[in-house]
């Protein structure tokens, strides 16, 4: 079995597919059966926002790739068709190819986590893949879920302040770093859909609520008056969690949090239901008030690229032009902050970000 | 029988919703269930009514801006920790999506501007999208059909017929070193044998100038001219099948009355001019008209072979026209200018043969204002005729010499010789007339009060003469355009409207850049006016122009002219003299009879 492993941005152009090509080729030198699929569009030369250049992907004969059919005919690499599956995207359906001559390519593959899961399983299982790379798409980040371990790539293009950029890139390291639950626990939890609350009381009955997610004020009354009522020890959230929600959860509910677990699906759940600094602040209330969270299951922040070019925007022009922020200043305090490996991967090279992935293997 | 879905349309926007309100009422006559929420809704609120409305298909629509694609993208995402994504389908809308940036947002469907209706109903019904075959092929018009030629203006048909009489009787027992080369061409491009080609070019070369010359003996290039490599023909075949594959043309008509539209090109590189050629396909264009280089026109012969030049106007050889030919749609109309210089007859031979489906032939021009003896082009002009009559070419008779100052009725009567001329060699003419700020206007106030008067003046005249196709040129608002591009679009649109109210076949129109470019014009330039032409013919439809009493009145007065000009010409003796003697355009109006090919006419030795 090998490893899929994310590539996720916390902005566009924040340096994921100059990422992915630099361990692309670093797993070519070591002929390891290298795979990549894409939750977005990669490979393009122009940006299809900015309108800007961008990094190409180039791939090597015998690369499993999983993208649109339309995007076979982008580039100039050539393919023998492995598989044209029932995964539809605006580019047509999803193909699984092996490279027959390399060249340059254009990636977009599923773009939701059950279909990655698919893409992953043939790859692994049928195509004997030991590292499936999933690119990901501008700051989108659930479908990484089915990832087994996520690279962070962050920058100027998310923030231009230095200071703002490392402090929301700990609160996104803290965040992935989420204590796990027990075994017992998850096998009790992991197949319930709606937001469940597990009485202290084991003879009394956990009550489910409609909804699977924490988004508004009216599924944060409903708890907060059940809490009222009932003795409770888990407030199970198997889906979303806004900001705004966990927030007036936290205002609602404030001291009764003590002796309770929020359990969450995952903490990709809760990143992207707000701003990571403010989910973090409102994670501290919880444990301040002497209450637990935890998730099922936890993805690895295995390590953070950084990036220090940005498009800056001229409104003169009504058009992009590149920009840069100071590059030793960003990466001096990102390191001081964060205990994973924080690499410049124009100027370091991959090899450091290899050996986080090869040891997984 | 199609499943009935129930459909969220959200506009994730502060304000738009117009699209989801078009394509609401379109699910609905389908039959299918639809929640259009109101504008300015959070992703969350549109998330938790997906859930509540237990919906199938979500349409998003949202304008796209700075940070927007953050907000789409943190939007499927939201839609997926929700744990809906795997139910439920979700599109997106606006007048910045294409179906890469949907993928990469993560949508299962992106509509981008021009998405029809049925488009968006196909995929909430989860079928293919074909668009209605009418509006997915477009049809090569033939712009003389239905014509019959017949003169409504007896005393002008038999002038014209004395005129051409004297014509044919003049070219009778003269020949050209162009109408001796167009024959050898003939032979070289139908002979199997390679040593004959080789025989047949020396033939050919010794009936040409110098610079030609060399190139068949020694295989010298002129001066800034180079044959173009393989690596760059290979290129550009790639170019021409990954650009014919992913073609979906415009269509600029919007009703069966508005004119087919022409572009012209001449970049001096056939790589060039085929990317012109294919992004005005691609916005509309029905035609091209390929303009050939003014040295070329001063020239004695042809090259040969793939060839490329640092000048304005393509080099005619076969090889550049069958590869520009070859890159053409299917329904392109495709015209090879031949209405000056040196190789007229060869021109059309060429273009005949490589399947053009129009030329370009008018002596009075091409003598007057295109630089070429009237004497030669004559001679050379019948020769051409013959060929475009034997290859079914019509051919337009244009009337630029307005340009150099020569009156409108002057310019029509040598039109009108022409034309008839090409009807009695079995030919079939198109007229054209200029839609033009001409400086016959300028200098007598027609235009003074608007540029619709005597423009319709024109083809009141034409159509009181004649009932024969009309093509307006070339390009259509001469002289009315400025730097300013939207000005210049502006200018051609509303000429164009002006042709379609009048009922003319076709309009050749130029790029917003064309007349102050300082050089090579644009491709974007070139889109401006073509959506501006489309635009135009959509706000008229079948509403028409009204021009003012002074049309009919300067049509009468056009009329008479001609009737005059074409006695005089019947009363000097010959045409040919007529043109060196200013009758069709004087040394006052601003034309010169053109010197090349001066005293080259020979007689024919039997």
């Amino acid at each position: 079995m090998g490893i899929a492993i994310g590539i996720a941005g916390t902005a566009k152009n924040t340096g994921k597919t100059t990422t992915t090509s630099a361990i692309f080729n670093e797993l070519y030198k070591h002929k390891i059966q290298v795979a990549l699929t894409s939750i977005g569009y990669d490979g393009e030369e122009i940006d299809n926002i900015t309108g800007l250049p961008k990094p190409r992907l180039f791939v090597k004969k015998n690369t499993i790739l999983a993208t649109a059919k339309k995007c076979l005919e982008a580039g100039n690499a050539d393919y023998d068709i492995l598989e044209t599956t029932d995964i539809s995207t605006p580019l047509g359906k999803v193909c699984i190819v092996k490279v027959i001559k390399e060249g340059l390519a254009v990636v977009a593959g599923p773009n939701k986590g059950s279909q990655l899961n698919y893409i992953k399983s043939r790859m692994f299982n049928d195509l004997n893949c030991k590292v499936i790379l999933v690119d990901g798409a501008l700051n989108r980040l659930a479908p990484m879920i089915e990832t087994d371990g996520i690279i962070l790539a962050t920058g100027a293009s998310r923030n231009t302040d230095i200071d703002v950029l490392v402090e929301e890139t700990k609160a996104l390291y803290e965040l992935l770093n989420l204590p796990t639950i027990s075994k017992d626990d998850l096998q009790f939890l992991s197949d319930i859909k709606k937001i469940a609350l597990v009485p202290k009381d084991s003879n009394a009955k956990t009550v489910f609520l409609k909804y699977g997610s924490l988004i508004d004020n009216e599924i944060v009354n409903e708890i907060a008056d059940i809490i009222k009522e009932i003795d409770i020890k888990v407030i199970f959230i198997p889906a979303l969690i806004s900001e705004f929600a966990l927030k007036t959860l936290n205002d609602s509910i404030g001291n009764s949090w003590a002796n309770k677990d929020l359990i969450i699906s995952d903490p990709i759940k809760l990143i992207i239901g707000g701003n990571p600094e403010t989910m973090l602040k409102e994670v501290n209330r919880i444990k301040c008030n002497d209450g637990n969270i935890k998730a099922l299951k936890n993805i690895p922040l295995l390590a953070i690229t950084v990036n220090p070019f940005y498009p800056k925007y001229r409104f003169d022009k009504s058009s992009y032009e590149p920009g840069y922020i100071n590059k030793e200043n960003l990466l001096n305090k990102m390191r001081t902050s964060i205990e994973v490996p924080v690499i410049d991967i124009k100027q370091e090279g991959p090899s450091r970000l290899l050996e986080s992935i090869l040891s997984r293997i | 029988m199609i499943d009935k879905k129930k459909v969220l349309l959200a506009p994730l926007d502060p304000v738009h919703d117009i699209g989801l309100k078009m394509i609401k009422r379109g699910l609905e006559n389908k039959g299918h269930e639809t929640i259009l929420i109101p504008p300015d809704y959070s992703p969350e609120e549109i998330i938790k009514s997906i859930i509540d409305n237990d919906v199938d298909i979500v349409l998003v629509s949202r304008t796209l801006g700075y940070g927007v694609a953050e907000v789409l993208g943190k939007f499927i995402d939201l839609a997926e920790a929700s744990g809906i994504r795997d139910k439920v389908k979700i599109g997106i809308g606006g007048m910045a999506v294409r179906p890469e940036l949907a993928a990469e947002l993560g949508f299962d469907a992106g509509f981008g501007p021009g998405t029809s209706v049925d488009e968006a109903v196909a995929f909430v019904e989860g079928r293919e999208y074909v668009p209605a075959e009418n509006r997915s092929k477009k049809n090569k018009k033939d712009i003389t059909e239905g014509y019959d030629y017949l003169f409504h203006n007896k005393k002008i048909e038999k002038l014209l017929d004395s005129i051409v009489d004297g014509i044919l009787d003049y070219v009778s027992d003269k020949t050209t070193t162009a109408i001796q080369r167009a024959q050898i061409r003939r032979q070289i491009l139908e002979s199997n044998s390679e040593s004959e080609k080789q025989k047949l070019r020396r033939d050919y070369s010794k009936l040409c100038d110098d610079v030609i010359k060399s190139f068949y003996e020694s295989g010298k290039y002129r001066e800034k001219t180079r044959p173009m490599t393989n690596d760059e023909v290979d290129a550009l075949n790639q170019y021409v099948d990954a650009v014919n594959s992913r073609m979906n043309p415009l269509y600029l008509q919007h009703v069966d009355k508005n004119p087919v539209v022409f572009i012209q090109y001449g970049t001096g590189c056939p790589f060039m001019d085929i990317a012109h050629i294919k992004s005005c396909e691609a916005w509309g264009a029905d035609g091209a008209v390929h303009f050939d280089p003014s040295w070329g026109a001063r020239t004695e012969g042809f090259l040969e072979g793939y060839i490329t030049h640092e000048e304005d106007g393509s080099v005619i050889t076969y090889e550049n026209l069958k590869s520009i030919k070859k890159s053409l749609l299917p329904n392109t109309l495709w015209q090879v200018r031949a209405h000056r210089g040196l190789n007229t007859p060869e021109t059309v031979l060429l273009a005949g043969k490589i399947g053009a489906d129009l030329t370009k032939i008018n002596i009075a021009y091409g003598s007057l204002g295109g630089g070429t003896d009237p004497e030669r082009l004559t001679v050379d002009a019948v020769e051409a005729i013959k060929y475009a009559a034997e290859f079914n070419m019509p051919f337009d008779v244009v009337t630029n010499e307005e340009l150099c100052g020569v009156p409108a009725y002057k310019a029509f009567a040598g039109m009108l010789i022409v034309s008839k001329l090409g009807l009695r060699l079995g030919a079939k003419p198109i007229l054209q007339p200029l839609f033009c700020y001409s400086p016959e206007v300028m200098i007598s106030g027609q235009m003074e009060d608007n540029y619709v008067d005597f423009n319709a003046a024109k083809i009141y005249c034409l159509r009181n003469i004649v009932n024969a196709p009309i093509w307006c040129g070339a390009p259509i608002g001469f002289l009315t355009q400025t730097e300013d591009r939207v000005q210049s679009s502006l200018m051609t649109s509303l000429h164009a409207s002006l042709a379609s109210s009048l009922g003319v076949d076709g309009i050749s129109i130029a790029s917003s850049d064309e007349a102050f470019s300082g050089g090579p014009i644009t491709i974007p330039a070139r889109i401006d006016t073509l959506r501006a032409t489309q635009s135009s013919f959509r706000f008229f439809g079948q509403s028409n122009i009204v021009p003012t009493d002074n049309a009919h009145k300067w049509a009468k007065e056009i009329e008479e002219g001609i009737e005059a000009v074409l006695e005089l010409v019947l009363k000097n003796g010959n045409f040919v003299n007529a043109l060196y003697q200013g009758i069709l355009g004087s040394k006052e109006d601003g034309a010169y009879p053109g010197r090349a090919g001066r005293d080259s006419v020979m007689k024919k030795i039997y």
